[in-house]
């Protein structure tokens, strides 16, 4: 019997076996048929390219340092502090100067208002009535602002008379648009009074029904307004750091800010003192790189508490500062800051501009010799990480506490001098770290 | 044939005219300049006159309406507004009535004239709406060497106001800048972007305009009580509410009330008649 005559008579199965085979291909064929191809390519990249936020998995966050109770100095700090809105709170309309003895504000700066009113109750500098009156008078303050184009708050107000103004203070008809971030911040402050005061929460949801926040929100993304040549024009705002921030506020009264809370579509990870940083890849308002700060990281931290992801960035953040003092021996504590002199304003960063430890303008200037170690960043990474360092920190800044008056923005670099602007920012988030030591984040019920 | 073909040739750009579209398109759906939220709205209205069709929005800070009855509407917002400008063209006659309800500011009038142009079928350019500052900065309240160099360069809400601020501060006690260097910032910390005399914290304000405790004085005398019924009800109601007993509620001046009265304001409080006797009772409790 030869082999050929056996292949003949089992042909049957042969075909059979045939069959089988080209059944599954083509099943495993039609499977996936309907695939676009980029999404194929999208997998194939995914398989190889880097992962982004592999060097955060392998970086083991700092514990938190909620020490469950306040220390003299800290009272004595938190006093000085709260100082700052004694002298700057408008008794009629409750809202509190941005800058010393400036009556203009900020929904940022009032949103800061909202929290240090919030952290002094919790330190006991104010009671639970005191504070409430207060919160009361902001949100009726707040009802009564008129909007720009009928939508949501302008960038800036009349601290007294509550009036639609430019940043010169002076009275617009037009306005400047709305700051998707100032929005934010304020937004998360309600949500701040919603959880420490319920009975304000009908006051929180009158401002809240007479703001358009969907125009703020869209596809996902923060849209801020600006007026460019006679025209209202949106744009993306927000950049890593302050955008996650800003989308998790959002998020506390159900709007889908799922865009903003992503990271991964605009990272890029920078290493500074050999610690990887989040650097986000856009320009900053369209005219600068990006640039890391601490601000958005303590606020985080200090209100909402950190989520696994900010931790992380908010450890690497912290560390290389800390790795900057022992390589440099220069107390590195920076954000942005008010300057007392010109150009007024500055972001002194972690990277930025394509530098790491860069101090910019607004323009993108360099202006390195203006670094700051800032008052806030000092109380806010002590309360948070609690190291020897940000000991060390605080006990530097103290120097700018003035009784009469509140904390200053903190300590020039070069040649130590005072920068002596004060704010209300600063002086919240010195509020708030000091709240944090003792209570834990505000969004959370109070460690007792 | 010559004179009615000489006839046809005058009336033409007259027709031209009359037939010339408004700004936003015939059916209103094309945005106006500069404008932003803009909307095309209609109703089902039951006339053949006017077919219902608007344009709405933004332009220039204000709120406006254009309608395809050719007339439009400028005010500060949709609801309620303190004033307004209503835009009534002809466009046979080529011109445009404005009137004005309520307080019409200077900088809306160009703005409404501008409308007008638009519902006439004039060109209308983003520029016909601007308020007439002459840079970004200035439009937005920086000074003019702040750095803000093109429309397209947004700031910081919080870098604007330093800014502002502190070229304030610095514009207003040079000489103290310059005396401490190492505390410049008491320029820069005390602006003046306020008239003198108002905003200032401290020493120069009246007792209490900072005052932490923001809780209104507790009330007193005649607002701490009901004041319906007859005036010597409210006497009575008033000796109550300061510890003395007038005797019964009963609005007559009897001789409790008067007895109340005198032991309250002191032995000439019993010949006051009603009105005088609650004023002085008033500001006795209230402490004036």
């Amino acid at each position: 019997m030869s082999f050929r005559r056996n292949l003949a008579r089992a042909r049957g199965h042969i075909v059979f076996l045939v069959a089988l085979v080209s059944g599954l291909a083509l099943v495993l064929w039609l499977e996936t048929l309907g695939d676009p191809p980029q999404a194929a390519e999208e997998v194939a990249a995914q398989a190889t390219g880097p992962d982004l936020m592999q060097p955060f998995e392998e970086l083991e966050p700092l514990p938190l340092a909620v020490r469950g109770e306040s220390s003299v100095q800290d009272m004595e700090h938190a006093r000085i502090a709260w100082t700052y809105f004694e002298n700057n709170v408008n008794a009629d309309t409750g809202l509190a100067n941005s800058v010393h003895d400036y009556p203009s504000t900020t929904m940022w700066e009032t949103g800061s208002y909202i929290v240090a009113v919030l952290s002094a109750e919790r330190l006991g500098l104010i009671d639970a009535d005191d504070a409430e009156d207060r919160l009361a008078l902001v949100l009726d303050s707040l009802s009564r602002l008129r909007l720009f184009e009928d939508t949501l708050p302008n960038k800036a107000y009349h601290v007294r008379t509550l009036e639609l103004v430019d940043y010169a203070n002076t009275p617009s008809e037009r306005g400047l648009g709305w700051s998707a971030l100032d929005v934010a911040r304020i937004v998360a402050a309600f949500g701040l009074i919603e959880r420490n005061h319920p009975a304000l929460a009908p006051g929180v949801e009158a401002v809240l029904n007479g703001w358009d926040l969907d125009r703020m929100v869209q596809d996902g993304e923060l849209i801020g307004t600006n007026v460019i040549d006679g025209e209202t024009r949106e744009n993306q705002e927000g950049r890593v750091g302050y955008e996650q921030y800003a989308a998790k506020a959002m998020m506390l009264f159900g709007h889908d800010a799922y865009r903003a809370y992503e990271v991964e579509d605009n990272l890029m990870v920078k290493r500074v003192e050999g610690q990887p940083i989040p650097v986000d890849t856009r320009l900053h308002r369209g005219t600068i790189p990006a640039f890391v700060v601490s601000e958005p990281y303590l606020f985080d931290g200090l209100e909402f508490g950190f989520d696994a992801r900010s931790h992380r960035f908010a450890t690497a953040i912290y560390r290389a500062q800390e790795a900057r003092y022992e390589e440099t021996g220069e107390l590195t504590a920076v954000t942005e800051s008010h300057l007392n002199g010109a150009p007024y304003f500055a972001y002194a960063s972690v990277w930025g501009g394509g530098d790491p430890w860069a101090v910019l303008t607004f323009r993108g200037d360099r202006i390195d010799d203006r670094r700051t170690v800032a008052t806030k960043a000092a109380f806010g990474w002590d309360a948070l990480f609690g190291t020897d360092y940000t000991a060390q920190l605080v006990e530097a800044v103290a120097a700018v506490a003035d009784p009469d008056k509140g904390f200053a923005e903190g300590i020039y670099e070069a040649g130590g001098e005072a920068n002596t602007s004060t704010t209300a920012n600063t002086n919240a988030v010195v509020l708030a770290a000091l709240a944090f030591k003792a209570h834990g984040p505000l969004m959370r019920q109070p460690d007792q | 044939m010559r004179p009615a073909a000489l006839v046809l040739l005058l009336a033409l750009p007259g027709a031209a005219r009359a037939q010339a579209e408004p700004c936003v398109g015939a059916s209103f759906d094309r945005p106006l300049p500069g404008a932003s939220s803009v909307e095309r709205r209609f109703a089902d209205v039951p006339t053949a006159r006017y077919p219902g069709i608007w344009q709405e929005g933004r332009v220039s800070g204000y709120f406006y309406q254009l309608s395809s009855d050719i007339s439009g509407l400028l005010a500060p917002g949709r609801a309620a507004p303190e004033w307004r400008v209503t835009i009534l063209c002809d466009v046979a006659a080529g011109r445009c009535e404005r009137q004005e309800h309520g307080p019409v500011p200077e900088a809306a009038r160009p703005v409404a004239e501008a409308l007008g142009g638009c519902l006439l079928g004039a060109p209308v350019a983003a520029g016909d709406f601007d308020s007439g500052a002459a840079t970004a900065a200035e439009r937005q309240g920086l000074p003019p060497d702040a750095g803000l160099t093109g429309e397209g360069r947004a700031i910081d809400p919080a870098a604007g106001l330093a800014t502002a601020a502190g070229r304030v501060g610095a514009r207003r006690s040079p000489a103290e800048d310059a005396a401490r260097p190492a505390d410049a910032g008491e320029g820069a910390d005390r602006p003046a972007a306020f008239r003198a005399g108002e905003g200032r914290a401290g020493p120069d304000l009246p007792p209490g305009a900072f005052n932490p405790t923001l809780r209104p004085p507790e009330t007193c005398g005649l607002d701490a009580i009901t004041e319906d019924g007859p005036p010597v009800l409210t006497l009575q109601r008033l000796l109550a509410s300061g510890g003395w007993n007038p005797g019964p509620m009963d609005g007559l001046m009897g001789a409790r009330t008067r007895a109340a009265l005198v032991e309250a304001l002191g032995p000439g409080a019993g010949d006051l008649d009603t009105d005088a006797a609650l004023d002085a009772l008033d500001a006795a409790l209230c402490g004036a």
